[in-house]
């Protein structure tokens, strides 16, 4: 993906979410910032640093932060596929997070490490993002998973914060975002992890986004 | 000997109708059989103090839930996350409950539960519960024979202080119809229900986000 420079990004800090130049930018991004009550800090200082070398590399970024938006937990009742397909029947901000994860050629997912997976502030958006599949099922390499809605999916970006060094929960982290990225179509796919109380994280996120969006 | 099992459902569909409760009264059976209580917990509405008094006085704890994008559905991970804080503040029990995951998912491969059945171990680690085993299905918790087999001999063999034997997953690993026909009667059975919703083919393929370019 090429890079373009020189947008100048607004935050609009009334909203829910956020949207850096939103409509100028050649590139989006999508960030779903999971911070939990207990890992607030550090998520949003990892959200700010990303979307502003995010900004820096000319992309425009739409932020959700998670914690404080209120999204009803998926059903399973997959009326997103036979009744009102494509979209999920609950209008809350998970279809506003949907329709953004499709514009987008990445998403980046900030959350603390939670037994090697996602918060639930994260997961609450995540599980609501099955209406971007078909029911269809197909193979994909040797498996069977769902087919692709869209054309396009955007790559994934996983940035997990931990308190400390754990090579287990840091393994699980990574495969479930290659397994996510399998699902959801991402044709690069990256994980990122901080450590509570490291002080130059600037240059590890810039690092993972160039590998992610082939900087 | 009065033993206590504590089955804790984490599908949105609830302890009565969705596949997760239906597998959890297979694997229990023979654990009521040999005299055990079993009690249920729904963990989209468990009350928190009853969830964690629940945990603390059970001998074993299933937690039985769907697949959710590669891993537990928000409201089960948000359960986990109090246990764990809640266990953390608990002195150290001489004996720590026995946990055991049974996790099913929508594709015909029961291998795809492998991230979550890594996730479900790391909590009981953290939540100070001894592994016990776990058990993926497939298509979504279709029962079969060989299922039907597996969940009782894991049942047999949890009532008697044993953990899931490997011969489990052995009976439970292998895809329940070969892929190609899932795949074909799935994609059928799709259309046909869209059908009985008045949609067309066409209509099930809707694009309602605009891409980018």
């Amino acid at each position: 993906m090429s890079r373009r420079s020189g947008t100048i990004g607004r935050v609009f800090a009334d909203r829910i979410w956020q949207v850096y130049d939103s409509d100028m930018a050649d590139h989006r991004a999508v960030i779903l910032n999971g911070g939990t009550s207990e890992s607030a800090s550090q998520a949003d200082s990892v959200c700010e640093t990303t979307a502003g070398l995010l900004e820096r590399l000319g992309w425009g970024s739409s932020i959700f932060r998670m914690r404080d938006l209120d999204i009803a937990p998926c059903k399973g009742c997959f009326h997103c596929w036979i009744r009102t397909p494509g979209e999920c029947i609950v209008d809350d901000p998970a279809r506003e997070i949907a329709r953004e994860f499709i514009r987008s050629d990445l998403a980046v997912f900030i959350t603390p490490i939670v037994f090697g997976g996602y918060s639930h502030e994260l997961k609450k958006g995540i599980d609501r993002l099955i209406p971007v599949l078909l029911p269809y099922f197909t193979f994909v390499g040797n498996e069977v998973h769902h087919v692709r809605r869209y054309r396009g999916y955007p790559n994934l970006l996983g940035i997990g914060i931990l308190p400390a060094r754990d090579p287990e929960e840091e393994a699980i982290f990574s495969q479930l975002l290659l397994r996510n990225s399998i699902n959801m179509y991402a044709l690069g796919v990256e994980a990122c992890i901080i450590y509570a109380g490291e002080g130059e994280i600037s240059a590890k996120i810039e690092g993972k986004l160039a590998e992610v969006i082939g900087g | 000997m009065n033993r206590d099992a504590l089955v804790l459902i984490g599908s949105p569909k609830g302890i009565e109708k969705s596949a997760s409760a239906r597998v959890s009264l297979v694997l229990t059976e023979p654990l009521e059989t040999a005299g055990w209580s079993v009690k249920r917990l729904w963990l989209y509405d468990a009350d928190e103090d009853e969830l964690l008094t629940s945990i603390l006085s059970a001998d074993l704890i299933i937690l039985s839930s769907p697949l959710y994008f590669d891993s537990l559905p928000a409201p089960v991970i948000r359960r986990m996350e109090v246990v764990v804080e809640k266990r953390r503040r608990t002195p150290v029990e001489e004996k720590a409950p026995r946990f055991v995951s049974i996790l099913n998912c929508g594709f015909v491969e029961p291998k795809h539960n492998e991230t979550a059945q890594r996730i479900c171990r790391r909590f009981a680690s953290r939540a100070r519960f001894e592994w016990y085993g776990s058990i993926s299905l497939g298509c979504a918790g279709a029962m079969r024979r060989r299922i039907r087999r597996g969940l009782i001999i894991a049942g047999e063999a949890l009532s008697k202080g044993f953990p899931v034997p490997p011969k489990v997953k052995r009976l439970t690993k292998k895809p329940l119809i070969p892929r190609l026909a899932y795949i074909v009667g799935g994609n059928v059975t799709w259309r046909r229900i869209a059908k009985k919703n008045g949609l067309s083919k066409g209509d099930l393929l809707a694009q309602p986000y605009k891409p980018r370019p």
